[in-house]
């Protein structure tokens, strides 16, 4: 399901991304730089006009300035989510602002996205999303693998059930904390920063029975451990999407 | 008994308390150095789930300090790891480890080696006490015969040993 980090760049052409942002000239430099880059782009600037596209289309990805008129971002986000809920899928949300404080980060996490890029964004973080898009794109229902081994875990903790609701929700607690280890960094270059964020995260994700994201939690901390961090953050990316999908399931125990 | 789990994450923290408490005084350290600092206590617990990779000291440097101090020498320390290879699994028992669990651990394999950690804690607080009894029934029988030896001129000269001193050396 999740190819090598190396994919070729024509696989990750012929995306349908939605913009949803009120400041034109962004749209217009972000719109031109995606088709450039052969993808389709629909743009939005209002969150009513952003879920009648979401509705009407299907995307690959979602860009969404956080400070959007009109409607609440996070409303829109949610509205999103509850669709998603009821009908399946996934669409990764990227949030964007310009004030990128690290609350923002968080709170747009914490809201239902999947990653968070500061204003403009440039050419290097939409290949980064784009990768992240192409090697972590969910198969059809009817051969996706188990993304959370729920009885695993269970069987794990001698069945449970109170024992497990209480550690998935010390895991969700910490995973924010955790993801944040690892943007930290990417931002200082640092490789014992992201192997111990990395290797903590694999543990518990072995543990409960999550195997994909531990996978590449497992390729995150050898990254660290090897001191090669050029492909760690389309890896961090990936591992986001990755626990944003499992998120879901586990918040609905 | 007392258990130490020594492990920073919650996560894991919580599981073990939660799968260990019903049999075990647990205590809990979120780092090495307070770990350490619980284990080297008198009266501190014998027996310790140690995480790998800690704060402060890590798993396999505390079981180094508990192996090179005579006081706490004897103590049965579990190491926690997800360092499965085999070159990481003898590194941790060169430092002193009795055991090792690999995360993610079975419930009935926890409980299966640290109830072997149990019995052999038990053992040796047994063989302590037995060598405890054993030496002190040695030195009463050094003072017996050192009192004896002090009774044989008495003895030598034909003097008769009085009810008085038989009874002071049997004391």
């Amino acid at each position: 399901m999740w190819g090598p980090v190396s994919k070729a760049s024509s696989e990750n052409t012929g995306r349908r991304i939605l913009i949803a942002e009120d400041s034109t000239a962004n749209s217009i430099s972000l719109l031109r730089t995606l088709e450039s880059l052969g993808h389709q782009v629909v743009l939005a600037s209002s969150g009513r006009q952003a879920l009648a596209e979401f509705g009407a289309l299907s995307f690959d990805l979602i860009f969404m300035d956080i400070e959007f008129p009109e409607m609440d971002a996070f409303a829109t986000i949610q509205a999103i989510r509850d669709r998603e809920q009821a009908e399946g899928g996934h669409v990764p949300i990227i949030g964007m602002t310009e004030h990128p404080a690290s609350a923002d980060r968080e709170s747009c996490l914490a809201q239902g996205m999947d990653g968070y890029n500061p204003k403009p964004v440039t050419l290097e973080d939409l290949e980064v999303f784009l990768r992240a898009v192409a090697i972590s794109e969910p198969l059809p229902l009817w051969r996706r693998p188990v993304l959370w081994d729920r009885a695993r875990a269970l069987q794990r903790l001698e069945g449970n059930e109170e024992l497990l609701r209480e550690v998935v929700g010390i895991f969700l607690d910490g995973k924010p904390k955790m993801l944040a280890q690892m943007e930290l960094a990417l931002l200082e270059q640092s490789p014992k920063i992201l192997e111990l964020a990395a290797h903590g995260l694999k543990a518990e994700l072995a543990y409960l029975g999550v195997a994909e994201a531990g996978e590449t939690a497992r390729q995150l901390e050898e990254m660290g451990k090897k001191q090669e961090l050029d492909n760690a953050k389309v890896l961090v990316a990936r591992l986001r999407i990755q626990l944003s999908h499992v998120d879901g399931i586990m918040r609905q125990i | 008994m007392k258990l130490l789990i020594a492990e920073d994450d919650p996560f894991f923290r919580r599981i073990l308390q939660q799968l260990l408490g019903s049999e075990f005084e647990i205590s809990t350290a979120v780092d090495g150095n307070t770990a350490w600092t619980m284990l080297e206590q008198k009266d501190g617990p014998r027996l310790a789930i140690l995480d790998w990779v800690m704060p402060g000291m890590t798993g396999p440097e505390i079981c180094r300090l508990v192996r090179t101090t005579p006081r706490v020498a004897s103590a049965y320390l579990i190491l926690l790891t997800d360092k499965n290879s085999a070159a990481d699994i003898t590194a941790g028992l060169r430092a002193g480890a009795d055991d090792y669990l690999t995360k993610p651990f079975d419930p009935g394999e926890l409980r299966a080696r640290v109830g072997m950690a149990r019995r052999i804690v038990e053992l040796q607080t047994d063989l302590a006490t037995q060598v405890l009894a054993l030496e002190d029934a040695l030195q009463r029988e050094k003072l017996l015969q050192t009192r004896v030896s002090l009774l044989r001129p008495s003895l030598h000269t034909g003097s008769l040993v009085s009810p008085v001193t038989v009874a002071e050396i049997s004391k």
